[in-house]
């Protein structure tokens, strides 16, 4: 892009340098209304967004469904988000909660669990032993552990470890303190740490 | 005699739609005209009019309204324009565009509004 | 495994992992419990990082190919105009420009200029009320519209966030970007640009 080519017509920034920019400068850009921006946003969430959410609701074309309306719906109020920085959180935030919705309409009866109030309802039912041999060999050790964890410790350990988000962020996306985010993580790890005594790993 | 149909009014305000249509895209800067929601809902509930001889009536141009108050019309366009040529002096020309082809009809420009909604390099 | 779980040298599993990134202390490097843990929560930390490589290359956990697509398009209908902006102050009435329309035009400005991003971005219509005509600006070289224009044309006022990237003189590139969106208004809209006020929000 040479600055001082022919003045009399601008051209727009050229296509390939907007995936390069920051997710600050691209929220920021959209929020005014800039759609291409917005496009390598999308490109760049709806990978981990999509897995967040199929592993939440482990049905493809609602994960799907959900996702893209979270899309949508970020579009529609990113004029009234106050940070850019706060995108990603609030990005999780709608993904999240339209999981755990989608999950409870198809499964309304279930028992409480007690570690996580706002997700009523949601335990994983405890696969038997030839259904978790079947989903190791599918998903390997770790994929099998977690999709056996409660939801809600699911969703929090999953963002940390797998995602990257920040303390901050899991709480955002999760609606409960950062405290509540921590003791749930820490919870998750036992738990996967646990299992983790029959696993075979490549190390090994 | 009667008077015209309200099937032929309304073929007769489609023919002045096109015409203030390409009169507008005639204009130096004008890119094209932009259909909006809208005008193009108007359109839609406007639907399909089939005159007397069974000819179908042309469909409205999108970008374009039409209000008649009597003789008077007023009209609102929406366009996109090019960069190479300011928008202000291209919506002018439009606005100028719009009044000739009215008066060409014998109508009295009303309300004559044009609305930049893109400007394209 | 309840909350208080303690491994049998009384030491808990969150003891451990606080202490994973460094050496095991005193007691963790005799203790066959605690080593025990160390190796796992090492061996989990690795998994995590093995998930997420290999989830985000699994063709399996991809939403389908027209997803990116398919979301634009529904982003793309949902148009934003911003206000309309009087494109000529003197004459009667209902010559207008969107807003976003000129957005666009200040963000082709901004992004010929390099080392800046510029985000989001507002175009307000200056009424003059005073009658005094008065051509805010002259500081960094930046021309002030004609006076012509000043006295017919109506003026509009840029609100700018931007990020700069590392090693670009601020001073500098602000004073072409003023310089660069006051040209490129006027040529393209005939608009005068009267203030063009910046935010740097990031230096990356």
């Amino acid at each position: 892009m040479t600055p001082d080519a022919d003045p009399s017509v601008v051209q727009p920034l050229d296509a390939g340098a907007y995936e390069e920019w920051d997710d600050a400068s691209l929220v920021g850009r959209a929020a005014s209304g800039d759609d291409s921006a917005f496009a390598v946003l999308v490109r760049r969430y709806q990978g981990p967004l999509f897995r967040h959410a199929l592993r939440l609701t482990p049905d493809r074309r609602l994960a799907e469904d959900i996702v893209q309306e979270a899309f949508l719906t970020a579009w529609r109020r990113l004029p009234t988000l106050q940070t850019p920085e706060a995108f990603r959180g609030w990005l999780y935030q709608i993904t999240t909660r339209r999981s755990i919705d989608a999950f409870r309409a198809r499964r309304p009866e279930q028992p409480v669990d007690t570690t996580a109030p706002e997700l009523d309802g949601l335990v994983a039912a405890e696969p038997g032993p030839e259904a978790r041999a079947e989903q190791r060999a599918q998903l390997g050790d770790l994929a099998a552990a977690l999709q056996e964890l409660p939801v809600a410790q699911r969703a929090a350990w999953a963002m940390r470890e797998v995602d990257g988000l920040s303390y901050e962020e899991v709480a955002v996306a999760l609606g409960v303190p950062v405290s509540t985010v921590r003791g749930r993580i820490a919870r998750a790890r036992r738990e996967l740490v646990e299992r983790m005594g029959s696993w075979q790993t490549t190390r090994d | 005699m009667t008077g015209p149909t309200h099937a032929e009014l309304r073929a007769a305000t489609d023919d002045l739609r096109d015409e203030l249509a390409a009169a507008t895209e005639a204009v130096p800067g004008v890119v094209r005209l932009e259909p909006t929601l809208r005008n193009a809902l108007r359109r839609l509930q406007a639907g399909t009019t089939v005159l007397a001889n069974g000819r179908a009536a042309r469909s409205a141009a999108d970008g374009i309204e039409l209000h008649r108050r009597g003789e008077v019309v007023d009209v609102h366009v929406d366009v996109a324009t090019a960069a190479d040529r300011a928008a202000g002096a291209t919506a002018r020309e439009v606005r100028q565009a719009l009044a000739r082809v009215l008066v060409a009809h014998a109508l009295e420009p009303g309300s004559l509004t044009v609305a930049v909604l893109s400007v394209e390099r | 495994m309840a909350d208080d779980a303690r491994l049998s040298c009384g030491r808990s599993i969150d003891d451990v992992w606080s202490h994973l990134d460094g050496p095991p202390d005193e007691h963790e490097r005799t203790c066959p419990y605690c080593l025990e843990a160390r190796a796992r929560l090492l061996r989990l930390s690795d998994a995590a990082i093995d998930l997420r490589s290999t989830e985000a290359a699994d063709p399996a956990l991809q939403p389908d190919p027209g997803f990116t697509a398919s979301v634009m398009g529904l982003v793309r209908a949902e148009v934003r105009r911003g206000q309309a902006i009087p494109l000529d102050a003197d004459e009667v009435p209902g010559l207008t420009i969107s807003e976003q329309a000129v957005v666009g035009l200040v963000w082709a400005a901004a992004d010929s200029v390099p080392g800046i991003r510029a985000r989001r971005c507002r175009v307000r219509p200056f009424t003059d009320d005073d009658g005094d005509g008065d051509g805010d600006g002259g500081e960094d070289g930046w021309q002030p519209p004609d006076e012509h224009e000043l006295r017919s044309g109506t003026l509009v006022d840029v609100d700018l966030a931007l990020a700069v990237e590392p090693g670009t003189s601020i001073v500098e590139a602000t004073a072409t970007l003023r310089r660069r969106v006051a040209e490129q208004v006027a040529r393209e809209t005939g608009l005068g640009v009267r203030r063009v006020d910046l935010t740097v929000e990031d230096v990356l």
